[in-house]
């Protein structure tokens, strides 16, 4: 019984950090924008954010056992 | 305890139905220069990425916290890049000004964006149940 609410849970959280994840992109964009970043810097960020992301879970990928 | 993991439940389900139709309050990168199919292309494009590296976040989390195997975290990374070479391919048929290709492909990554996210929950339910 616990270990299936558990499981639920596990599924929820990962949702959960899904959206805190996006929702911090979009804070630090916003930022940006607010500071005078042009819309084609704001692209360009997103794309940096996106492949930084990527390597980095390629990183804890590498170092999991 | 159980009642502390059914509210991180109830906590979860209103982020559920966001994760849905991931789209910001207002668009975000668009040069307002490009015309409607351009702009409506940029937004969904830049939306793909933020949902790209949410992913890939979650996923470097999940890995680390020994909920995904390496091999399924793997699997899961190469969705994204996959994912992230379609979006770039959508950015350089919009530079190039083919705004309905550009639309067309990133409207379809998005929705491939969508299945990912419920996949890596999916998959973070399935282990836990073993």
């Amino acid at each position: 019984m616990n270990g299936g609410i558990y499981l639920v849970v596990d599924a929820a959280l990962s949702l959960l950090a899904a959206k805190f994840e996006r929702d911090a992109i979009i804070a630090r964009v916003r930022e940006k924008e607010a500071a005078g970043a042009t819309p084609e810097e704001i692209t360009a960020d997103l794309k940096a954010m996106r492949d930084e992301a990527i390597a980095k879970a390629q990183d804890a990928i590498n170092r999991a056992r | 305890m159980k009642k502390l993991i059914l509210a991180l439940i109830i906590a979860a389900l209103p982020a559920c139905a966001l994760i849905g139709p991931v789209e910001p309050a207002a668009p975000i990168g668009v040069p307002s220069t490009l015309p409607e199919a351009g702009k409506q292309a940029q937004n969904v494009i830049n939306e793909a990425n933020i949902g790209l590296a949410a992913a890939a976040s979650v996923i470097a989390a999940n890995v680390r916290d020994g909920i995904y195997t390496k091999a399924q975290a793997q699997s899961h990374l190469d969705q994204v890049r996959d994912y992230a070479g379609k979006i770039d391919r959508a950015q350089e048929a919009l530079t190039l000004g083919d705004f309905g290709s550009a639309q067309s492909q990133a409207n379809a990554v998005r929705s491939l964006i969508l299945i990912l996210h419920r996949e890596v929950a999916a998959q973070a339910r399935k282990e836990g149940a073993q």
